[in-house]
């Protein structure tokens, strides 16, 4: 009778230290799947991707005031007219290049960066031209066109700040442990370069859309 | 022995007073620190008469509480130097005007020693308040009060355009200017919170019990809740959040609006 309830309680006791070794086993799953990037890894490549595209969104933007923009100045100050054709060539190019955000290149990235501040400068360099022309200064519809320019220039920034941000927190889960491992482990994912820093030279360069 | 406890001492009060000007130098150089979202008008300037601010806030109360746009005045001494385009999406970053889905918040800002304004409009309001019309509102309609020095009345004038292009039905119902007999009812409707009291006791018992129960309160039990607790304190001023609070409502900027200096 001793022996007996001695094997029923070993039994307990093994029933006991399965259930616990599951709960922990749950626990861990439950610890590696909320902190150690199964989750946070893909969440923030897709929003890399989302303020890449909020980027280009904001530059479409742009490119599409612009052809208003060269017609309005085109009926004040025709004789500007290697400007206003500089102006419809950068934004030619800079829209011809189409990427798609969630399978974009770094090189692409970078080229259309490029593009796009050469468009800026050539903006830079209407509007300054613009100054010349009082009648066209005052004009409505060029206060218009130009209050919306400089609406659409501080959104271009502030979606490339975000973006930048978003690559800042994607390399950080990419290269920093825990989440490191399981990059290495699932998922792969190379460090992305950062944004745009030759695009901020150029940018120094151009004259502000400000007056 | 004295003598020595007395330098040391010296030496400890001089580093202290260093500690102390060193901190003060950070103080100075500190950057633009967003003030926290306390009310519709958040006069860090000092800029307008009380009984203006409490107009103000009256209009811009009942406007968001009627499912309007939520609007925010921020005046401020000094951006520390930093752009006022940077400064005021800071602010909108922290505060989150307006809903999460309607993205519907507008924030008035105006530093008074830099001499800048700018009207940042939400997500959702940049299609009926365009950066054309925010520019047009501040270079012909708040920037010649403010060339003026009656920089008070600049700010009632952007604030009723800003409600003009965003909320046109509520400001017809509100009328065109608030009177102080319309904010005494307001605020005895306030207080009685559209709910007779014995009843939000009672609602109030059965979602604390509930919540008890459930550890947490969710979906209509926290809406119920939210809705009792908002009612019932007077002068809250948050976003369209259910579960009350004293934030935004987690509305998005993008950095549409348009700014002026004087």
């Amino acid at each position: 009778m001793n022996r007996r309830m001695n094997h029923s309680s070993k039994l307990q006791k093994s029933a006991f230290t399965r259930m616990a070794i599951i709960a922990l086993v749950g626990f861990l799953a439950l610890g590696f799947m909320t902190g150690c990037g199964v989750q946070s890894i893909p969440t923030s490549k897709n929003e890399v991707d989302a303020s890449l595209a909020e980027v280009m969104n904001q530059y479409k933007r742009r490119s599409d005031l612009i052809p208003n923009l060269v017609e309005t100045v085109k009926g004040f100050a025709k004789q500007e007219n290697s400007t206003l054709i500089g102006v419809t060539e950068a934004r030619a190019k800079a829209t011809s290049m189409n990427i798609d955000p969630s399978k974009a290149t770094p090189e692409q990235i970078e080229k259309f960066a490029q593009a796009q501040g050469q468009l800026s400068q050539a903006l830079g360099k209407l509007l300054v031209v613009s100054e010349n022309y009082p009648q066209l200064k005052s004009d409505a519809n060029f206060r218009d066109l130009q209050a919306q320019l400089e609406g659409t220039e501080n959104r271009i920034t502030i979606a490339r700040q975000r973006y930048i941000e978003s690559i800042k927190g994607f390399n950080n889960l990419v290269t920093v442990f825990p989440t490191s491992l399981t990059n290495s482990l699932m998922f792969h994912h190379q460090p992305m370069p950062q944004f745009g820093t030759d695009m901020t030279e150029q940018e120094k360069a151009a004259p502000a859309v400000k007056f | 022995m004295f003598n020595f406890l007395k330098r040391h001492t010296r030496v400890a009060l001089f580093a202290m007073s260093f500690a102390f000007v060193s901190l003060v130098t950070v103080g100075a150089w500190a950057e633009f620190v967003v003030p926290s979202l306390t009310s519709p008008v958040v006069d860090g300037a000092a800029v307008l008469s009380p009984s203006t601010v409490a107009e103000l806030e009256n209009v811009l109360r009942r406007i968001r509480e009627s499912g309007g746009p939520q609007i925010n005045v921020l005046t401020v001494q000094s951006l520390e130097g930093l752009p006022i385009e940077n400064a005021s999406i800071k602010v909108t970053d922290a505060w989150k005007l307006g809903g999460q889905k309607a993205d519907d918040g507008v924030l008035f800002l105006i530093s008074m020693g830099d001499r800048k304004m700018r009207i940042e409009v939400g997500q959702g309001l940049e299609g009926v308040l365009t950066d054309a019309e925010s520019k047009r509102i501040i270079e012909d309609r708040v920037l010649p009060y403010f060339r003026a020095g009656r920089a008070g009345d600049g700010i009632v004038v952007g604030v009723r355009s800003i409600l003009e292009k965003t909320a046109p039905d509520a400001l017809k119902a509100l009328g065109e200017a608030p009177t102080r007999a319309r904010e005494g009812q307001a605020k005895g409707k306030r207080s009685g919170g559209g709910l007779p009291f014995p009843v939000l006791i009672i609602l109030f018992l059965f979602v604390m019990f509930a919540g008890g129960r459930r550890g947490r309160r969710s979906g209509l039990m926290g809406a119920l809740a939210g809705a009792a607790l908002g009612s019932s304190s007077r002068g809250g001023w948050s976003g369209r959040g259910g579960g009350g609070g004293w934030s935004g409502g987690g509305g998005g900027f993008s950095g549409g609006g348009a700014s002026g200096s004087w």
